[in-house]
């Protein structure tokens, strides 16, 4: 699918998968950011990606058990950035660029290297 | 290559077919209500052939395990809720069959249960962290077919076949009282649970894209789901008819798991009995870790993190700690003493509650042409699954009422 | 200025599906409470299997079938379940409790016929419950 053409926002974009350049998943979309006016056509100026996404997409309830426990960070894709929507939405950087993946790094500090076959 | 890579595939869907769950309640079918509940075991298995076939062509063709389906048909919400709900009954599952796999490893040595309970959860971790997925899977599929023993002491114990084979055909027993078929009804929904455990396709469908399935691989995934899940069947049937055929007579409805290899002993004695623990403790231990597995599959793809075997355990660091947690805090349920039968049932309770929530994004998906081309669900597929998702619904309904009324099937 | 993104529509229905199932559910739970006369059938049930368990121990230990490790474990864990049971009756001095109370009195390598005789007791007081 062609980030340039039309797309349904709900059904063939968010909650999708997000890989990057060379291939690693680094995470989900968890919401769009919308460019536009009333009256006037919409345009995707980037995805949002991060707890701080859920905002609006939980009841408060929920959003603030979730943010208790994951945080309400954010980080903001620009829509120039995605090559490609199928089943996940391909990015043309690698994900460390664009500020993905801090909490895998931050992980891999708790994980020792080796034994594995 | 072929031919071994099918056969070793179905070997293990039948050496991992059976887990604690299921062999507790096969053989207290049995010892309760004969051979009335055999068409049950039957009918479900049906049921786990048709989403696992379906799970394991959709890692082979839309290359996308359930949990990311499931947020994106779903929604953040109900996926949210979802994903919580198979945690919490995903956990329970692992905490009963470490319990479990203690349980028998006593039996089998003497040891403290607490030691072997703690022994049995590093050997469980540590054969996730150092073997690639294939081993894994293998390893205790393969160990599991010691199982094999419970099907040649039922033929030892010259069962009445002809009402055996009766016990195929649906069928509700003549001459129970109302409590009993209350009793009835929940064994018919614990059975379900049990045998369409959701953790089964998040596993098999994550395993699929962990072997990097692809479209030649969809007759190797159909002929495992079906034969390997039919042999594995023909085992719980067999614990289910040893328990009427052996423990009936004697009032006996296994209250703990060290009873059913009593099913070997009597007729083969103890080489039998030596064998029926160790397909016990390798079954129980498979399911261990492929509940832990499937929480961590659930939780890095419904968050989109780095996830699978196929990768060393530093490069999906979250994953890593995620099934480690996994293991630590079904290791602290287990360490409060709860029993590992109390958990089966508190486990068969949630688990047959988020199934429709869990089968619904699976048939939706593996109907859909978008993602799956050609290979969307044909007529024979969607009849199937459609039935088998009322059955669900119905049967989750049902559940929370027959586990209330019943006391958990013990009234 | 962008108005806010709007509630996730995509799960609208299920979810008022989900919620109404759950009241549903609640509301079967506060009336499946049971009389307090049958609460204790589940306990005597679990009890009198947990004898017959013992018994068919004893007996294919003497009949040579199992290991002594075995025996020893099971027989150790079989009576620490009954003694929980005996502990959870409404009235331990009920002759299920009496019947209980002699098998926990027994030695771990009783005799196979004593200890079924005691879940014959057991199976009669829980068939009464059932007719009640």
């Amino acid at each position: 699918m062609n980030p340039a053409g039309h797309l349904k926002l709900i059904g063939q974009l968010r909650d999708l998968q997000i890989v990057d350049r060379d291939g690693c998943k680094c995470g989900i979309v968890d919401d769009v950011e919308l460019e536009g006016e009333p009256g006037k056509p919409l345009a995707v100026t980037a995805i949002l990606v991060g707890p701080g996404a859920y905002a609006g997409r939980l009841p408060r309830w929920l959003l603030w058990a979730a943010q208790r426990v994951a945080g309400a960070r954010v980080v903001r894709v620009r829509w120039s950035e995605v090559t490609g929507i199928g089943s996940t939405v391909q990015l043309r950087s690698p994900a460390r660029e664009l500020g993905l993946m801090k909490s895998e790094d931050a992980a891999r500090r708790f994980v020792p290297r080796g034994g594995a076959i | 290559m072929k031919l071994l890579e099918l056969t070793l595939g179905i070997m293990t869907a039948v050496g991992g077919f059976v887990d604690l769950s299921e062999l507790v309640f096969a053989a207290q079918a049995g010892s309760r209500f004969g051979y009335a509940l055999i068409w049950v075991f039957a009918f479900s298995t049906i049921g786990i052939m048709v989403f696992g076939e379906m799970s394991g062509r959709v890692a082979a063709i839309a290359k996308q395990p359930v949990f990311n389906l499931m947020r994106h048909r779903l929604g953040l919400t109900l996926g949210l809720i979802t994903l919580v709900a198979s945690l919490i009954s995903n956990l329970i599952t692992c905490a009963a069959e470490i319990g479990g796999a203690a349980l028998i490893l006593q039996l089998l040595t003497g040891a403290p249960y607490i030691v072997v309970a703690i022994a049995s959860t590093i050997v469980l971790a540590g054969s996730i962290w150092i073997l690639p997925f294939k081993w894994i899977e293998r390893t205790y599929g393969l160990l599991g077919l010691f199982m094999i023993v419970f099907a040649v002491a039922l033929v030892a114990g010259d069962p009445p076949w002809p009402r055996l084979a009766h016990g195929l055909v649906p069928q509700v027993p003549a001459g129970l009282s109302g409590k009993e078929l209350l009793a009835y009804g929940y064994f018919a929904v614990a059975i379900v649970s049990a045998v369409m455990f959701p953790y089964e396709t998040y596993f098999y469908s994550s395993g699929g894209i962990e072997e990097k399935w692809g479209p030649k691989d969809l007759a190797i995934n159909r002929l495992t789901t079906i034969v390997g899940f039919a042999l594995g069947s023909l085992l719980a049937i067999a614990i289910l008819a040893n328990g009427a055929n052996l423990f009936g007579p004697l009032h006996v409805d296994p209250q703990m798991p060290g009873t059913v290899a009593l099913q070997v002993a009597l007729p083969l004695g103890r080489t039998g009995l030596l064998l029926a623990l160790l397909g016990m403790l390798f079954a129980i231990s498979g399911a261990g870790v492929e509940t832990c597995l499937s929480n961590a599959y659930s939780l890095a793809q419904f968050f989109g993190w780095e996830w699978g075997r196929y990768k060393k355990p530093w490069q999906a660091p979250r994953f890593t700690l995620a099934w480690l947690a996994v293991f630590a805090l079904a290791l602290a349920i287990v360490m409060t003493g709860i029993e590992p039968i109390e958990l089966v049932n508190y486990a068969v309770l949630f688990s047959i509650l988020v199934l429709p929530f869990t089968y619904l994004p699976l048939l939706l998906l593996a109907g859909d042409r978008t993602y799956m081309g050609d290979h969307a669900n044909g007529r024979l597929s969607r009849v199937f699954g459609w039935t088998y998702y009322v059955v669900i619904v119905v049967a989750a309904v049902a559940a929370l009422p027959l586990f209330l009324l019943t006391s958990g099937g013990q009234a | 200025m962008l108005p806010k993104p709007a509630r996730d529509r995509a799960s609208g229905e299920p979810a008022r599906l989900a919620k109404s199932l759950l009241l549903g559910l609640v509301l079967l739970l506060a009336a499946a409470r049971q009389p307090d006369a049958s609460q204790d059938l589940p306990v005597i049930r679990s009890a009198r299997s947990l004898v017959a368990e013992w018994a068919l121990v004893n007996r294919v230990t003497a009949e040579r079938r199992v290991t002594d490790t075995y025996a020893t474990v099971m027989r150790r864990q079989l009576r620490r379940k009954l003694t929980k049971q005996w502990r959870a009756l409404s009235d331990p001095a009920s002759p299920a409790g009496q019947a209980i109370a002699t098998c926990l009195h027994l030695p771990d390598d009783a005799a196979s016929a004593v200890l079924q005789a005691q879940s014959q007791r057991l199976l009669a007081i829980e068939a009464r419950l059932e007719a009640a």
